[in-house]
């Protein structure tokens, strides 16, 4: 009961902080009338997609635990999902540069999570929870506004939920650098798109120091900035898809990336390419089943260590 | 300047505010005497005995040694440096008048409780117009720890100096804001919490009037207020964060933790059988409080308070629910000045009148409390 009244009380705080958030963004965009609303609808229908499609993910993966390994909190995270990622975090929580020369973690996401931890909390993984949760939102929301601007909002609405049925999905809201770099890719994208050069650059700095992908954004940049005309995204999403097979074998031989991170992370190019979908057309439906099933099996797998 | 504030047609209003708001807490105070009186037998009357009660209670005395004798760098006094310097700063400088540190601060907190109630009309009345202006002043007045704000401590001044600052933020006077932000982080720890709003509105402004107001910089000024306080920490005692050593030693055991492991210690306080007593003066309160403000917060929202007045309630309740050993909950929420707005914003009579039957019939309960010297901090 204790641990229930805590969680309320702190999924409360954090529901208020991304309501405050929302109605922020609803102050500064300043559209009148139905833009604005269409907006603000939009915003929250990707944001509660991410968080909604996570808690159940989340929750599914701790019964599935508890059934496998006996009584556990649900939200004892570093039981439960300590795997892949999120081991990495673990064990990365006081960095070093050998940590770099090891695992390839660069600095950003556990010197951020050390700062919050040091200043808010003395939970070190609980503050790196919730900020992953944070990113993994903002993922969701730029990748939705991304596909909006390119190929409308109906057609967005439905890739935003494919992609949260993919496979290992999880691991944008769990604690790991790879959550925060898709988060700043993100942003980066959502720059390019809105061509807004100055947050381009802000997040692609800030994308280097996150994670060794970093250097795909840094391409993907260039060309994005290079490039004019109908061609654009196509060339770009091109750059960042080659530069990303690169670097990804390269460090998956160091053994800096994992499988997952690999193919993972075409989502985000894959949001400069995707085509538009017909009315009432299923095609992402069947897709985001499969997906799902596919999905499912991974994570049982991952719960009872199969992967 | 003093021919304008008398010619404003509202001047004879804030002047009663002040006088009945001052007046209230001390007919309450009185009533809860008087209850004490048919308890037991004080032994004096009742400024000698509020006095002799007072004096010695919770953190007056820190205040008192304070204002006498600055912070300490070492021995056993070097602990209240946890508390914040404006307020004893403030009984140093009226304490050349009164002769008495403890008279002084009655008279600091009485004065910056006059001036708090009339922000809180001025702001509810800016926010949701006169006649919820005047529900949110009377709920102000009914809160059931006001004894706090008549005595020695630094919440009648923290909560003035918040008002002021929600009220010119409100209006985008920048300067003003920030100056009493900054005094308000000089106050209270959740001082800083106003940098929150103050940035809100200053973007929003700004983003409103699509251009950029070197003037709203000055919003800035108020985590400057917390950069003060951690500078003074640095001269005394050699570090910036000196403070927090303190507070994590007897007798305050306060670290940070997140809000969930914090509310189920509470819990776990609250039901344990051997503090069955403080269990609902101190721990059922701070869990009671701690939901039913969230609430009050999403109903402020959704009543279309201004996001920023929202904003300062969440971030100030953030930072007071983060106190690990937390048993000054119910006092730290009487600074949480949105909830009164958002009382005033109540449309339904019968709600608002059960809010304001519960408050009225506990305040004069927690008054004889205090009176008893039980543990309410």
């Amino acid at each position: 009961m204790g641990n229930f009244i805590g969680d309320l009380g702190g999924i409360l705080m954090i529901a208020l902080i991304i309501v405050l958030a929302f109605r922020f963004v609803w102050d500064i965009i300043d559209k009148k009338g139905e833009a604005a609303a269409l907006f603000m609808k939009d915003f929250i229908f990707y944001a509660v997609s991410a968080v909604a499609l996570f808690a159940a993910v989340f929750f599914i993966g701790g019964i599935m635990f508890n059934h496998a390994y006996g009584a556990s909190s649900l939200f004892e995270i570093e039981i439960i999902w300590n795997k892949g990622l999120v081991q990495d975090y673990l064990v990365a929580h006081k960095y070093s540069f050998s940590e770099f020369a090891e695992k390839g973690i660069l600095p950003l996401f556990p010197v951020l999570v050390s700062f919050f931890s040091g200043l808010l909390f003395d939970m070190y993984i609980e503050c790196g929870f919730y900020i992953s949760v944070l990113c993994g939102v903002i993922t969701t929301v730029s990748l939705g506004f991304v596909l909006r601007k390119r190929i409308g909002r109906g057609a967005a609405a439905e890739y935003i939920l494919l992609f949260l049925c993919m496979p290992a999905m999880m691991y944008i809201f769990m604690p790991s650098a790879f959550a925060m770099f898709m988060a700043l890719c993100s942003l980066v994208m959502l720059g390019i798109v809105y061509e807004k050069k100055w947050l381009t650059i802000i997040f692609t700095a800030l994308c280097l120091i996150t994670h060794v992908y970093g250097l795909a954004v840094l391409a993907m940049v260039i060309a994005s900035f290079v490039c004019r005309g109908n061609k654009r995204n196509i060339i770009t999403a091109g750059v960042f898809s080659a530069a990303l097979l690169v670097l990804g074998i390269i460090f998956l031989v160091m053994g800096y990336v994992c499988i997952y991170e690999m193919w993972f992370v075409y989502v985000i190019p894959a949001c400069l390419v995707l085509p538009k979908v017909k009315e009432n057309s299923n095609i992402i439906k069947y897709v985001a089943f499969g997906m799902i099933l596919i999905n499912s099996m991974y994570m049982t797998g991952l719960i009872y260590n199969a992967f | 300047m003093i021919s304008k504030i008398l010619k404003d047609k509202n001047t004879l209003l804030y002047g009663k505010l002040f006088i009945v708001s001052i007046a209230v807490h001390w007919i309450i105070m009185f009533l809860g005497f008087f209850v004490f009186k048919q308890i037991e037998d004080p032994g004096s009357g009742f400024f000698a005995f509020f006095y002799e009660k007072f004096v010695v209670a919770g953190d007056t005395p820190h205040y008192i040694n304070i204002a006498k004798n600055g912070y300490a760098a070492v021995g056993e006094t070097a602990n209240q440096i946890v508390f914040y310097p404006l307020y004893p700063f403030l009984m140093k400088i009226f304490g050349f008048i009164f002769k008495d540190y403890f008279i002084t601060g009655v008279f600091v907190s009485n004065v910056c409780l006059g001036i708090s109630a009339i922000y809180m009309y001025k702001l509810c009345n800016r926010e949701l117009g006169e006649n919820a202006a005047k529900d949110g002043f009377i709920i102000y007045l009914l809160y059931p720890l006001e004894a706090f704000l008549i005595s020695v401590y630094t919440e009648s001044l923290f909560i003035m100096l918040t008002l002021m600052c929600l009220y010119y933020i409100r209006e985008n006077k920048w300067l003003i804001a920030g100056i009493t932000g900054l005094l308000a982080a000089l106050s209270k720890s959740q001082g800083i919490a106003l940098f929150v709003p103050a940035v809100y509105e200053a973007v929003v402004y700004m983003v409103r009037n699509k251009r950029f107001y070197v003037k709203s910089l000055l919003v800035c000024l108020i985590p400057c207020g917390t950069g003060i306080y951690l500078l003074i920490n640095k001269i005394v005692q050699g570090d910036f964060m000196a403070f927090v050593a303190h507070q994590a030693a007897e007798p305050w055991y306060n670290v940070s933790h997140w809000i969930s492991s914090n509310l189920s210690q509470h819990y776990g306080m609250a039901t344990d059988e051997g503090l069955f007593y403080l269990a609902i003066i101190i721990y059922w309160a701070q869990i009671i409080l701690y939901f039913v403000g969230m609430v009050a917060l999403f109903y402020g929202i959704k009543k279309k308070i201004a996001p920023s007045i929202i904003a300062f309630g969440g971030a100030y309740m953030f930072l007071s629910y983060l106190h690990g050993w937390l048993i000054s909950g119910p006092r730290y929420m009487l600074s949480c000045v949105t909830l009164y707005i958002i009382y005033a914003a109540i449309d339904n009579k019968i709600v608002k009148q059960v809010i304001f039957v519960i408050f009225g019939l506990l305040c004069v309960f927690c008054t004889l409390l205090m009176w008893r010297g039980d543990p309410i901090m």
